[in-house]
């Protein structure tokens, strides 16, 4: 042993400890009361960013205790093919909800068996494919986290023509007017748009330049939060969209992208992030180039939530993954067994996302993450 | 004047004495022992944590290595024909986690797809084994930071000659529960004192398990800066990062902590071991306060026993002092009694001496001492009205002669009997056999002519009755007369005159 360290214990004296220990609570009281409750910054979709206390603390935007519902399946066995985007973290995470719900049927006896693929570029017509191959093999269930509604929509209504149960789930949902069965994911893409532009909106004043980065095109929740920003943005005749670029679920691109529009806005003052990795490479540009401009972005990424913490960026939407994927499950195996959207489960669930601020960021990483508080 | 301390007082201080001695040195001995003891205690601690850590290391190394013989074994039992369709391989990954009871068993081709028993999944971003060519370096440890922090960790092997459904496969893996394996490690025995943990050298946490005082999702590093000087913290950074045993104490929220960390080889990882020092010191001083519980014991069994030792002592001393004191009384009483019996004796003797056997007159040892007195007395040039007579008893030898001395001793007790009739105010002695000597006092005295005149008749008038016949001469004593003697000569000399009128008168003398 190297000997090192050595404080003397203060507090061995009992008489000394319970007033120390008084002390320290009263003054927590105090501190708690002050500051209102310790989850007092964060927000969700129904709430004002930073005006209104939000109910739940940071750790309450993901659930991560979900018990089935008593549905009872018809069958002991299940087997789904879901197909999403892109290989990329965050439907990691809404796998990790799924792997919950096939564990929790296990212990019922009922076997869940699922394929869950993406490809590692974003591409409409790779979904496609997937889809078409899908519908040949010995799947009760084909889900789909749209790509592109325009070319996947059409491709969904042929499968349930072939009679094929098609769901749509995660972040994106097919055309109005699609066939598919029912929808689990975020409903509100175009809400959180508008919530994140407000946020970034109030920031500013309500005025400056501002620069929008979206996902992928066609891409429907990435172009649903991008008109929700843009149509908040335009309320404000002092605030203006000067770029809208598609990094195409790269870091890299959103980096390359944000560069691009420091350099050609000189006085940009923000910056809108509409999925995973606009924020992160958002972030990464603005550090190098030590530039005031405020970020506003979309989910959980782990180096987004450090840029958070270190006031990099100015607010993520985080959205329950973990919900996402368990709900996704749950939902399958009803489907597979011939039931329909209503009381056993919605046409469209709706899965909440929560605006974290700076404060929450370090409760969120060690929540996520494990992460030095 | 001050009273000096009774025996039984300085008995009673020195037994407190004694035992304060006692006392003081048998604490000084406990005190050195408990020290030792604690250092002891704490060298051992040290030396056993240390091989504790360590030995705990190459448990969790050895469970690694067990489960990548496992992946291997199960790699050579794989046959084509498991790889023939998804039910097939999903038969063959069930089969392979139920005999060799892994976690996730898992095999992943070119593109970085896996494949598990229940599940088909992209892990390109999911597992950081599957990139950065960490395959090509053979067995790779790794841990997965889900979301959620629902770490695990990964050990996988590359895979060769393997292809499923046309895609070469390119790697196996098991998922193993981190905690299971910290569990693993934890002690029944120790009340939850001591903490075993996993870290990576960063001084992240591999589990979602606290860490002692340590919640699961702090750095072990960063949260122990502020309990440590720079220099200590950044030797234990150090050893971390690059992999070495120690260990480190430290006060953290107000509690002694010994942190003892051994690196899992093959691995970026430490195992941690936490030991609250109050555990420790709380075994030792549980140790200690026996120690000093029995030495207490003894202290008090030593003081009861001295207290009682000298208590009997008083009491033996008292009980002695008691005998010996009625004895000295018994003695006094006896010396008294003898020498009253003494004066009594001497008294009579005395008295013996004083007083004539035959007469009961004075005898001569009772006039010397009154001649002693009255010598003392004219030397002190007191007058004193004093006469002396001297008488002698006319005839006594002729009695004795003719009737036998019983007569002759009754015709002396007649004479002393004629004597005291005349002067009965005086004292009278036997002075010779047959000579009595009165000192003529007081009344007697102022009528000394008168009486001895009487005493001539009364003689005269025995001598015709054939009685007794005293002659009688007197004498005063005279302020000149230096002594008794002096006027008891003149009266003697007067009685022998008084001898000569007799025999004329027909008295019979001796001759």
């Amino acid at each position: 042993m190297h000997g090192r360290g050595g404080g003397k214990n203060l507090l061995r004296n009992g008489v000394a400890v319970r007033v120390l220990a008084g002390l320290m609570a009263a003054v927590v009281l105090l501190v708690v009361f002050q500051r209102g409750g310790v989850s007092s910054a964060i927000a969700d979709t129904n709430s004002t960013p930073q005006d209104a206390p939000a109910e739940k603390a940071a750790n309450s935007a993901v659930d991560f205790e979900h018990e089935l519902d008593g549905y009872a399946p018809k069958k002991n066995h299940y087997n789904f093919y879901l197909t999403y985007k892109i290989v990329h973290p965050w439907w990691d995470a809404v796998a990790l909800g799924m792997e919950d719900a096939q564990r929790q049927y296990l212990e019922k006896g009922i076997t869940v068996t699922y394929e869950y693929l993406a490809p590692t570029e974003p591409s409409a017509e790779d979904q496609r494919q997937r889809l078409l191959q899908a519908a040949k093999g010995p799947y009760d269930v084909i889900g789909v986290d749209v790509a592109d509604e325009a070319v996947i929509t059409p491709v969904i209504d042929e499968l349930v023509a072939e009679g094929k149960k098609v769901m749509t789930f995660s972040s994106s949902d097919a055309a109005k007017g699609c066939k598919r069965i029912a929808y689990v994911g975020n409903t509100h893409n175009y809400e959180d748009g508008a919530l994140l532009a407000e946020a970034l909106c109030k920031k500013l004043g309500y005025k400056g330049k501002v620069a929008i980065l979206v996902g992928t095109e066609g891409a429907p929740c990435h172009e649903d939060r991008a008109r929700g920003v843009q149509d908040t943005i335009a309320k404000y005749e002092n605030m203006e969209v000067v770029d809208v670029a598609y990094d195409h679920d790269s870091v890299n691109h959103a980096r390359e992208l944000t560069d691009e529009f420091l350099n050609k806005y000189k006085d940009l003052a923000g910056i809108v992030c509409c999925n995973m990795s606009n924020p992160v490479g958002a972030a990464r540009a603005v550090a190098s180039a030590h530039r005031n401009v405020a970020i506003v972005g979309m989910d959980h990424d782990r180096e987004a939530l450090r840029y958070l913490r270190d006031g990099v960026i100015y607010c993520l939407g985080v959205q329950d993954c973990y919900s996402i994927g368990f709900d996704t499950i749950q939902t399958a195996v009803k489907i597979a067994d011939g039931e329909r959207p209503g009381k056993l489960y919605p046409e469209a669930a709706d899965e909440k996302t929560t605006i974290i601020y700076q404060d929450d960021a370090s409760d969120m990483l060690g929540m996520l993450y494990g992460e030095l508080r | 004047m001050r009273r000096a301390p009774s025996f039984s007082t300085q008995i009673i201080i020195g037994a407190l004495l004694v035992t304060a001695i006692v006392g003081i040195t048998t604490m000084w001995v406990t005190n050195g022992a408990r020290s030792a003891a604690n250092d002891a205690a704490n060298k051992v601690t040290e030396f056993y944590l240390q091989e504790f850590a360590g030995r705990r290391s190459q448990m969790v190394s050895a469970a690694i290595d067990e489960e990548f013989d496992q992946m291997h074994r199960a790699l050579q039992i794989i046959d084509p024909h498991d790889l023939t369709s998804q039910e097939t391989l999903r038969k063959f990954l069930a089969k392979v986690e139920t005999a060799y009871g892994t976690g996730r068993f898992a095999i992943v081709d070119e593109d970085d797809v896996v494949y598990t028993r229940y599940a088909t999944y992209s892990g390109g971003s999911r597992y950081d084994f599957l990139s950065g060519g960490m395959l090509q370096r053979g067995e790779v440890v790794s841990a997965t930071d889900l979301y959620g922090a629902s770490k695990q960790v990964c050990l996988a092997i590359p895979v060769s000659g393997l292809s499923f459904m046309g895609k070469e496969l390119k790697a196996c893996f098991v998922q193993v529960d981190i905690e299971s394996i910290v569990a693993g490690l934890a002690l029944d025995s120790d009340e939850g004192k001591t903490f075993f943990g996993l870290y990576y050298g960063n001084g992240e946490n591999l589990t979602e398990l606290d860490f002692g005082p340590f919640v699961a999702d702090e750095n072990l590093l960063e949260a122990m800066r502020g309990s440590l000087d720079a220099n200590t913290w950044d030797a234990l950074q150090k050893d971390f990062y690059e992999g070495r045993q120690g260990g480190v104490e430290f006060s953290y929220n107000g509690v002694r902590q010994t942190l003892y960390y051994s690196p899992i080889p093959d691995t970026n990882w430490m195992l941690t071991v936490l030991v609250a020092d109050d555990m420790i010191q709380s075994q030792v001083r549980s140790i200690g306060d026996e120690m000093a519980v029995r030495s207490n014991i003894q202290i008090l069994v030593t003081a009861a026993a001295l207290l009682i030792y000298f208590g009997a002592i008083i009491a033996r001393t008292r009980k002695t002092s008691a005998a010996m004191l009625a004895i000295e009384r018994q003695n006094t009483r006896n010396a008294g009694e003898r020498a009253q019996k003494s004066e009594q004796e001497l008294g009579e003797v005395k008295q013996i001496a004083y007083k004539d056997a035959l007469t009961g007159a004075k005898s001569k040892y009772a006039y010397t001492e009154e001649e002693a007195v009255i010598d003392e007395a004219i030397a002190q040039g007191k007058a004193l009205s004093l006469a002396v007579v001297v008488c002698d008893v006319n005839g006594l030898k002729h009695i004795n002669d003719t009737r036998g001395h019983a007569e002759g001793d009754e015709y002396i007790r007649s004479a002393y009997k004629l004597i005291c009739e005349v002067y009965a105010s005086s004292p009278v002695f036997r002075v010779g056999g047959d000579e009595f000597a009165v000192l003529v006092r007081d009344e007697d005295f102022e009528r000394r002519n008168e009486l001895l005149n009487y005493l001539n008749q009364r003689v005269e008038k025995n001598m015709e009755g054939g009685e007794v016949v005293v002659a009688a001469g007197m004498a005063d004593l005279e302020p000149k007369d230096e002594r008794l003697f002096v006027a008891f000569h003149r009266a003697d000399q007067r009685m022998y005159a008084r001898k000569a009128e007799l025999k004329e008168m027909g008295a019979q003398v001796r001759e």
